[in-house]
């Protein structure tokens, strides 16, 4: 029997079909796949740091990305730390002073200042691509450093994407994994892991996109931004501009309660009193789909949203604004 | 200015470090499209890997007392033998059944325990049961693929190998007994404190001594200080490069053991290891254990492990947290049950005399040590029923007093 089941193909020899999705159709699937992830594990856990800040106490984790020794980590790790340990699982301890941090996506870079050889690092991937069921491979130093054991391995897949670079996983984190690597198959650093919730699908990381984006700004030693453990509040979120009004008991779609001045909504003519059926041919039952479905979506995309006005239905095409720009605090 | 009014409110721990933890049911972006691809995904997975644990399957039973599922169990020895998790023993209220694939529940008896592994020996009354084939050329490496079967073949658990195989006896550890001074920056570790009758205190290593080297590995900063010695027994001797007063010096030091500080990781790191499940009540202090990424329930503990190729590499021996599990190397199955276990009734008034201790004390202590090779006596069917209805009514109580410090 065959199973479909997707995951990419990212063997080296594939490089052409890249885009492909496999069918796991037995033992022999699994093996494949088993010989991907130990080999990333195998390569990728020696260059997985941990991170102590022995002025705040904190222990995280990181990964190096350059061989003069910038290290990639979660805000939240070095926050409040000038100086930090940087501990390879081989035991080397080196020196780590703080750069940048944008604490609105939880991303942070740090410098090693005492290598006397270039360092092993990482290849940066790209966490756009990413899709539920795309598997990954999770490193970092749980519960913080211990000597008596590597940085343990995690498997597992995307369970959902967005908003921005914000991906959630099942690779199981916990206290200490905080600013440690996701790779996808190919061993291409795709995401840094940031929060947990209560569900053990509930893993959720940094995209590597966003640290590219801010790369010069955190170079520079520029620390913006605010934390905040909500999705929907990601900087990177992208937005109508507009308030949900109450949903009516038995009503379809959202109610538009107020329209942002200057927003992507009032430049597309939408009002107060409109009521959002849908999105993209996508049907708009409640404010919570809505985010859903513009969870998914990026900031600059065009969509189409069907409104009735009235008795009247009209579909107005909006271009989706970033949050962050649109809710300058 | 307004914003858009968000449905989920979550709550926020911003302490640094650790992992900061949403409170939310699920996955709040989850959409359906993604469900459907990863439930899909899921079933998919399951299925392709059901022939890899078809026969360990079948050596795998469900370990009941009464309507409780206590643990998993793996069939072992001649078929007359089953092994299992001793603490979740300690949950039975009445006799112990055994649950195969397809077959009514079979009357066993508690044949002995290896206490220092936490497991437990079932003898089954009547017809044997496929017993499982350990294989010990199969070594398990970082990031190879574990399953655990159900009794009835599905997939109880899959993970990775997360961390090989490795000891997690914090007295099997090499312990020097020095405390460094994080305030030195040179070369080396400046020793601030020598703890009193340790193995450097034996070796004449002071206060304000400079390590520079162990074992002819350069030590720059306690990190490396403490990796060092990573690996080492103890009644190891090493020789350690010193600099005291400008000159350089070498001792040689026997490693002494590490003493077991009781194991009170932070209250937010305890719950944060709680948060997607149950965990099991023993769960650490090992002598040789796998880590994986599994996720089996405390109550699916004990039961086979296998690689891809279905050969069963060892046994899952706790559910230790919400990252990771541990699994016993068959190598190290083979070499216990080859020793003689301990009398479960010796065991049990040892539990109670322990229990009886830290209630006066007011703490919680280790568990026992495991016996020495030769130590235990063959246990005496006679004797072990006089003893087990006593044994189970300390143990009641004591996992009454586990409950609540769960809580």
């Amino acid at each position: 029997m065959r199973i479909p089941i997707l995951f990419p193909i990212l063997a080296a020899a594939c490089v052409a079909t890249v885009a492909a999705r496999d069918v796991l159709d037995g033992p022999q699937a699994l093996m494949r796949l088993e010989e991907q992830v130990a080999a990333v594990a195998r390569d990728k856990m020696p260059v997985t740091v941990a991170l102590v800040a022995e002025s705040t106490g904190a222990s995280g984790s990181g990964v190096v990305v350059s061989e003069d020794g910038l290290v990639l980590t979660a805000a939240h790790v070095i926050q409040g730390a000038e100086e930090v340990l940087v501990v390879f699982p081989d035991g080397r301890q080196l020196k780590g002073e703080s750069l940048g941090a944008n604490h609105s996506r939880d991303a942070a870079m740090l410098r090693i200042t005492n290598a006397d050889a270039p360092l092993p690092y990482m290849e940066l991937g790209t966490s756009r691509d990413l899709e539920a069921g795309d598997w990954v491979v999770a490193l970092g130093h749980s519960a913080g450093f211990d000597a008596a054991r590597t940085p343990p391995v995690r498997f597992g897949r995307v369970i959902s994407k967005g908003p921005g670079n914000f991906l959630t996983t099942d690779c199981t984190l916990i206290g200490g994994d905080s600013g440690g690597p996701l790779f996808d198959l190919d061993g291409r650093l795709v995401a840094i892991h940031s929060s947990i919730g209560q569900s053990l699908e509930n893993n959720n990381h940094t995209g590597i996109d966003g640290f590219i984006e801010d790369w010069e700004r955190m170079l520079e030693g520029e620390a913006w931004g605010r934390l905040s453990l909500n999705p929907f509040a990601n900087p990177d979120m992208p937005v109508l501009g507009i308030a949900m009004g109450q949903h009516r008991r038995g009503g379809r779609g959202v109610p538009v309660a107020e329209v942002v001045p200057g927003s992507p909504a009032a430049a597309a003519g939408v009002r107060v009193g409109d009521v959002i059926l849908a999105l993209n041919d996508t049907e708009i039952r409640n404010g919570n789909e809505l985010l859903q479905t513009l969870a998914k979506l990026n900031a600059g995309d065009t969509v189409r949203l069907k409104i009735a006005r009235g008795r009247a239905q009209r579909n107005v095409d909006v271009v989706l604004a970033r949050r962050e720009d649109l809710f300058e605090e | 200015m307004k914003t858009i009014r968000i449905l989920p409110i979550l709550l926020l721990f911003p302490l640094s470090g650790t992992a900061q933890i949403q409170r939310d049911p699920g996955v709040p972006l989850l959409t359906a499209e993604e469900r459907a691809v990863i439930d899909e995904q899921s079933a998919g997975f399951n299925r392709a890997i059901e022939p890899v644990i078809a026969t360990a399957a079948e050596s795998t039973v469900r370990v009941w007392s009464g309507t409780r599922r206590l643990a998993y169990g793996t069939v072992v020895d001649d078929g007359s033998i089953i092994l299992t998790k001793w603490s979740e023993l300690l949950r039975a209220r009445g006799d112990l059944r055994v649950e195969a694939d397809g077959d009514e529940l079979r009357a066993v008896s508690l044949a002995g325990v290896y206490p220092g592994h936490d497991l437990a020996l079932l003898e089954i009354h009547g017809d044997p049961l496929p017993a499982v084939a350990f294989d010990t050329t199969a070594l398990p490496d970082l990031g190879s693929f574990l399953a655990t079967p159900q009794p009835d073949g599905r997939l109880a658990a899959f993970g990775v190998v997360a961390v090989p195989a490795r000891n997690l006896r914090q007295t099997d550890q090499a312990f020097l007994g020095v405390q460094g001074d994080p305030r030195y920056e040179d070369r080396g570790v400046r020793i601030a404190d020598v703890v009193e009758d340790s193995a450097a205190a034996n070796a004449g290593i002071r206060n304000g001594d400079v390590i520079l080297s162990v074992d002819d590995r350069e030590v720059n900063g306690l990190y490396e200080l403490r990796n060092s010695l990573n690996g080492v027994p103890p009644g190891a001797s090493l020789p350690l490069t010193l600099e005291r007063d400008g000159r350089r010096i070498t001792r040689d030091v026997i490693m002494g053991s590490r003493p077991e500080f009781p194991r009170f990781p932070g209250a937010r790191l305890q719950r944060m290891e709680r948060l997607g499940g149950p965990i099991s009540r023993v769960r650490d202090e090992f002598p040789s254990a796998i880590e994986t990424d599994m996720r089996p329930l405390p109550n699916q503990i004990g039961g086979p492990v296998v690689d891809l190729g279905g050969r069963v590499v060892g046994i899952t021996l706790a559910r230790a947290g919400r990252t990771r599990s541990y699994v016993m190397p068959a190598a190290n199955i083979l070499e216990m049950l080859a020793s003689d276990p301990e009398d479960p009734a010796v065991v049990g008034e040892r539990v109670a005399a322990a229990r009886e201790n830290n209630h006066h004390q007011g703490i919680h202590a280790p568990r026992q040590a495991p016996a020495e090779p030769g130590r235990g006596s063959a246990p005496s069917p006679e004797r072990m029923d006089r003893h087990l209805s006593d044994m189970q009514r300390l143990l009641d109580l004591m996992l009454g007093e586990m409950d609540k410090l769960e809580r």
